[in-house]
């Protein structure tokens, strides 16, 4: 678990030398081959992009971390001008999809809430695998 | 005697087939007969089952995918992307290379 964390964590914050910020990167870093974590960069652009407008002063990740994780990450303001965080991961398990948050809360998804993530996923997939990797969601086939 | 009264040869090999009690095949020709009697019946109530029932709509249903279950289809979706990803990686796809894929996608659209 600690290893997700960590993973979710050099995502989100993007405290590794080599990383993308927004993807302004150099012409140099831009001929590089691609690693995994500029790919999930990518792809919580779309993430980000799925759950509304993202107001003003307010940054989102949604991302599929590995085969059995998504994560949720908010960051804002609070009225104190302070920076406030909030972290969901959702693991995907047999018995359903377990959500995860800070305070060691567990709560396996139901109802219209588990309907909302399944959509958002599907979404996420469509769009994911044809803007970015050019491929026909349903077959893998790359697109014409 | 006529020859139809002399054992012919066939006779002679299915009695030589039949098995006694408690040996778990009797290939006795009467009991062939009536192993073929009861497959011809049971052939019948299949037939008399599937009376109406559009053959191709049996084999739709056959054929049918199987629902996933959210958490299933999640689950998918997740291996798709990690192959997907792998692949890319691998393939040593750069930055410019995808954008420029993104970028001529969109414009074709």
């Amino acid at each position: 678990m600690a290893a997700v964390l960590k993973k979710a964590l050099q995502l989100l914050t993007g405290n590794d030398p080599d990383s993308l910020s927004n993807f302004k990167v150099s012409k140099k870093r831009a001929l590089k081959a691609l690693t995994e974590r500029e790919l999930i960069q990518l792809e919580s652009e779309i993430g980000a992009q799925l759950f509304g407008p993202i107001p003003k002063g307010h940054r989102r990740e949604f991302f599929n971390l590995d085969a059995n994780t998504w994560i949720w990450y908010e960051e804002s303001l609070d009225a104190s001008g302070k920076p406030k965080t909030s972290t969901t991961r959702y693991e995907v398990q047999d018995k359903g999809i377990l959500k995860v948050q800070e305070g060691a809360r567990y709560t396996f998804l139901e109802g219209q809430e588990l309907k909302n993530l399944t959509l958002a996923v599907q979404v996420y997939y469509e769009r994911v695998m044809r803007d970015i990797y050019h491929r026909d969601p349903h077959t893998g086939q790359k697109l014409v | 005697m006529s020859e139809l009264n002399h054992p012919s040869s066939i006779d002679r090999a299915v009695n030589a087939t039949e098995f006694t009690s408690g040996d778990q095949l009797d290939l006795h020709a009467a009991n062939v007969e009536l192993s073929y009697e009861e497959l011809r019946q049971s052939e019948r109530l299949t037939d008399e089952a599937l009376n109406g029932v559009d053959t191709q709509q049996i084999i739709n249903e056959v054929q049918r995918p199987v629902e996933l279950l959210p958490h299933q289809r999640l689950g998918q979706i997740g291996l798709n992307l990690q192959s997907v990803r792998s692949h890319v990686v691998a393939s040593g796809v750069t930055l410019q290379q995808l954008t420029s894929i993104r970028s001529d996608a969109h414009h074709s659209r």
